[in-house]
């Protein structure tokens, strides 16, 4: 019989998210980004390791949490997903959508239930006229919306937002990232914001994290990691990030990075990314290297440094 | 268009630029249909020839088009060598290993590809399959429709720089529909934005992102993420339900330049700095 091929999606990666920090993921499909962020809501199992939730002095291990305490770190641990047009029922109607989450939580009185869905509806931007339409008559913005006031209602520490602008049009992008952005700084919510484009990393987070095939390859302050890229393979990221550049039209585009991540079960040793890197040592190749502080606050795994 | 141009078409989603490239193919599924215009190719309206004339000579022949989403177009259960030359012998040219193999050199796939199936690709590997089959017939056009959705920024790249060599090398024109004007801006020669079913500005790329003049062209390009600024700007409102459009320029709801006359007629297009504009500013 053969031997199983043990893929590790997210490998050796301890992050930390504090209170009102948005902490984007990004990296391409394959990195373990979205893996992670399940894991951080105790969705998916660690196969080892431990996620813990911090609050008030208290700390749960989110990962054994059991009955009570369980259904509790339901409502403090949320997500959003990317495809607005699958992860609501579109057969539902907006008001009923939010109704039932709030009443799950044991909120009761009709008055009440009305105040904080309007309430909620306010703070992503969307007219109360469109509590009575079923979510099928909603745009994918406008669902997607509806998709994070769902989750505004729990009044969560950590919400999990998996690529959530990725299926919408640039223009309406924008206005989701202020949403977030907002929620960050007014409530203290907690955000681990997953995402394949380093220009939406840009706006909407704190600090950013770049992954490569399970592992973080850098990470810090999102201006520090844009300003100052140092590892390869964020360095491609950011030239390859589509931006409004006429001059480009008349070149090909240079990425140092070569080829594409095509099967991401064929994990290489040494350094995952040392077949693609433009900067390869004979090191990379059997040795990995160890996230480095190289300037205040500012981490990389790479062997150039 | 001319001959080797590269256009761009760009919008919101709903705002019809996938119909528009549909109907320019006769790819309408009823109760869509085409019921004014014409599509003028080389001369002659394709639109009122023979279905099985314009079949035999035009589509895929002449024009060709990668659909949205199409990487997940191929059949799961053939192999993409095999797919490719079932597309050149139903069009009665020979499907041989070699014409396969020099479709896939086209788009930088390695002549194993053809013994692949769908499923062993990546996402972009399976952009490029699909490109190298729409162009196997020697199209002198080609529409793409949203070619980059859902495939990586680093692909991305290797898939716009694959169709700008494409034009340079084959000589084809292309159309990029898309609603990143990011992506418009680093390969088309000349831009056409479309809103709610119109056209409302057009020019040359070079005269249009020096100076978007239509609002809401300004408004598309204050709103996409870039890396150097923390601050976007979304364009506020929604599309207007196309089934029930409003008097006057459709973009008025949403204008921040809206005026009296704009609620009461449509403006037209009108020659402004180099470019064409519908918009009662000017």
């Amino acid at each position: 019989m053969e031997k199983p091929i043990v893929v590790k999606a997210a490998d050796g990666v301890t992050l930390e998210v504090g209170k009102g920090e948005v902490v984007a993921l990004v990296g391409e499909s394959g990195s373990g980004k979205t893996t992670l962020g399940r894991v951080a809501i105790g969705l998916t199992q660690p196969s080892s390791g431990k996620v813990t939730l911090i609050e008030n002095g208290e700390e749960t291990d989110v990962g054994n949490a059991k009955g009570r305490k369980w259904k509790e770190l339901r409502r403090r641990l949320q997500i959003v997903f990317q495809d607005p047009f699958s992860s609501l029922d579109p057969n539902m109607r907006v008001y009923d959508t939010l109704r039932i989450p709030l009443q799950s939580q044991g909120v009761k009185d009709r008055a009440e239930l009305s105040r904080q869905i309007n309430e909620v509806l306010q703070r992503v931007g969307l007219p109360s006229q469109l509590l009575s339409n079923y979510i099928f008559q909603l745009s994918g913005g406008q669902r997607q919306r509806i998709g994070i006031a769902r989750v505004l209602l729990f009044n969560p520490a950590l919400v999990v937002a998996d690529e959530p602008v990725s299926m919408l049009d640039a223009s309406l992008k924008g206005d989701i990232l202020q949403i977030i952005a907002k929620e960050s700084k007014e409530r203290g919510t907690a955000f681990l914001f997953i995402t394949h484009e380093m220009a939406v990393a840009r706006v909407a987070a704190d600090r950013i994290a770049v992954m490569y095939l399970g592992k973080v390859v850098e990470i810090g302050p999102a201006d520090k990691v844009i300003g100052n890229a140092r590892h390869p393979y964020t360095q491609a990221l950011l030239q390859a990030s589509p931006t409004i550049d006429p001059a480009r039209r008349e070149v090909s585009v240079k990425v140092s990075v070569k080829g594409e991540l095509a099967i991401s079960t064929e994990h290489p040793p040494g350094c995952k990314f040392h077949p693609r890197c433009p900067f390869v040592m004979e090191t990379c190749k059997t040795n990995v290297p160890e996230l480095k502080e190289i300037e205040p606050d500012h981490w990389v795994s790479c062997w150039l440094y | 268009m001319d001959e080797r141009e590269f256009v761009g078409i760009a919008g919101e989603s709903g705002a019809g630029k996938s119909t528009l490239a549909l109907g320019m193919l006769r790819l309408l599924s009823p109760p869509g249909k085409v019921v004014a215009g014409q599509v003028l190719y080389r001369g002659v309206d394709i639109l009122k020839l023979d279905p099985e004339e314009f079949r035999r000579d035009y589509r895929w022949k002449k024009l060709a088009m990668v659909f949205q989403g199409s990487m997940n177009g191929f059949t799961p259960v053939f192999t993409i060598g095999h797919q490719i030359k079932e597309v050149l012998s139903i069009h009665g040219k020979g499907a041989s290993d070699a014409v396969v193999r020099k479709q896939l050199e086209l788009v930088n796939l390695d002549e194993s590809i053809a013994r692949r199936y769908p499923h062993e690709l990546s996402g972009g590997q399976k952009q490029r399959a699909f490109i190298a089959m729409a162009l196997a017939l020697e199209p002198e056009v080609l529409v793409t429709d949203e070619p980059t959705t859902a495939l990586d920024v680093i692909t991305q790249v290797n898939i716009l720089n694959l169709l700008k060599a494409l034009r340079k090398e084959l000589g084809i024109s292309v159309i990029l529909i898309t609603h990143d004007l990011a992506l418009i801006s680093e390969t088309a020669d000349r831009v056409y934005i479309m809103y709610a079913g119109g056209v409302v500005e057009e020019g040359l790329s070079t005269d249009f992102f020096a100076k978007p003049k239509h609002p809401y062209s300004q408004g598309l390009m204050a709103s996409i993420p870039t890396l150097t600024s923390k601050e976007i700007r979304g364009i506020p409102g929604f599309l207007p339900d196309l089934a029930n459009l409003p008097r006057g320029c459709r973009f008025t709801p949403r204008c921040p330049f809206a005026m009296e006359v704009c609620k009461k007629d449509l403006p037209p297009l009108k020659g402004v700095g180099g470019e064409r504009v519908a918009c009662w500013l000017y």
